[in-house]
């Protein structure tokens, strides 16, 4: 009986484990040989490296104080492909199935965008972005520890093709905020 | 008998990162190169024309730095996956993977309290290059942003127009 809840509970550590970047490394198996789509990983490690940087303003050093607190991004994204909005709804469809609370999403004639994440006590662990448009497609995830507010710096900062659309969501926050 | 076995093993694991790794892309490279770059401390400093102090900074920490640059069937069938998955094995851990879409970039590395190893595999779809590299010592990260901001395009030497008759001069005036 003992046995059986450790194993219960070891079961459920190992998915709550599991689910942190579970759908994006799907795809990034499932489009592994695919020459249509780059595929971008950066780990931990590599982000370790900026804290080494020296910050020479304010927002450098609040720019690598977020960073610190990564654990990775991977970055899926194509320009021109025929089934793109097939590819959009597929990934949507998954995103959700894999338990992501949705933050929110645009829609306009040119490319649709979605964020949602996984937030565990308070903090979010895992930012997944999917946007679709016409012939373009692009899943990006953040995790880690992740500040909602320093976003955008990261994003601009970054300089990551795909990743300049998470500042869409902080200017949208912002402006929800001005509406109400 | 079991405890000289554990002793020696344990000794051999405390003297592995005293060898340094190169040999796994020496193997693969060496029969697949147009050209081949070793690059050590002075050499590094050498190819700095401008003497730019940040770059200097930067470098001063390598101890050997080797590039390959590879010949067009390794660049077709992407073979340095092989070279890669070897040094995963070794521990090697990643920093970047990039592939797909044309561009390739893989950079990987360990580090220890002695000496960090870094190997690297750049492809261009464009220019139709591929590298590869070995880095055995210290970058000085923190000297990165400062030399964007500093570097000018003759600046350095362009190693790669070495034995051509652009070698030497100015980019400007090409």
């Amino acid at each position: 009986m003992k046995k059986g809840l450790i194993i219960i509970g070891m079961l459920l550590l190992s998915m709550g484990v599991i689910a942190q970047g579970t759908v994006i490394t799907k795809y990034f198996n499932l489009l592994e040989e695919n020459e249509d789509y780059t595929k971008v990983s950066v780990s931990q490690k590599m982000f370790s490296m900026f804290t080494e940087l020296e910050a020479g303003s304010d927002a450098e050093k609040e720019f690598l104080e977020a960073i610190s607190k990564l654990k990775g991004l991977k970055v899926i994204m194509a320009d021109s492909i025929g089934d793109a909005e097939k590819m959009y709804k597929t990934a949507i469809a998954d995103v959700d199935k894999a338990g992501y609370e949705e933050l929110m999403s645009i829609k306009d004639a040119e490319e649709n965008l979605k964020f949602s994440i996984i937030e565990k006590d308070g903090i979010i662990e895992e930012l997944i972005m999917v946007a679709g448009g016409n012939k373009g497609f692009v899943m990006l995830s953040l995790y880690g520890e992740i500040d909602l507010s320093n976003i955008s710096k990261i994003a601009q900062e970054l300089r990551v093709e795909g990743l300049e659309n998470l500042g869409k969501m902080r200017d949208n926050h912002d402006h929800d905020k001005d509406t109400y | 008998m079991t405890k000289t076995l554990i002793s020696i093993i344990f000794l051999m694991g405390l003297m592995q990162p005293l060898f340094s790794q190169e040999q796994p892309l020496k193997d693969y490279a060496e029969d697949r190169r147009e050209r081949k770059f070793c690059l050590y401390p002075s050499t590094l400093r050498m190819i700095n024309i401008k003497q730019n102090e940040d770059y200097n900074q930067m470098v001063s920490g390598i101890e050997k730095l080797l590039i390959y640059k590879l010949d067009s069937t390794a660049r077709a069938d992407k073979s340095y996956k092989e070279v890669i998955s070897t040094y995963q094995e070794l521990g090697f851990e990643e920093y970047i993977a990039m592939y797909g879409g044309g561009n390739t970039m893989y950079l990987y590395g360990n580090e220890n309290n002695k000496t960090s190893e870094f190997i690297g595999v750049f492809k261009q779809a464009e220019s139709e290059m591929a590298l590869a590299f070995y880095l055995r010592g210290n970058i000085g990260w923190a000297k990165i942003p400062d030399l964007i901001q500093s570097f000018e395009a003759d600046d350095m030497l362009n190693l790669f127009d070495f034995k051509t008759e652009n070698f030497g001069n100015d980019p400007h005036n090409k």
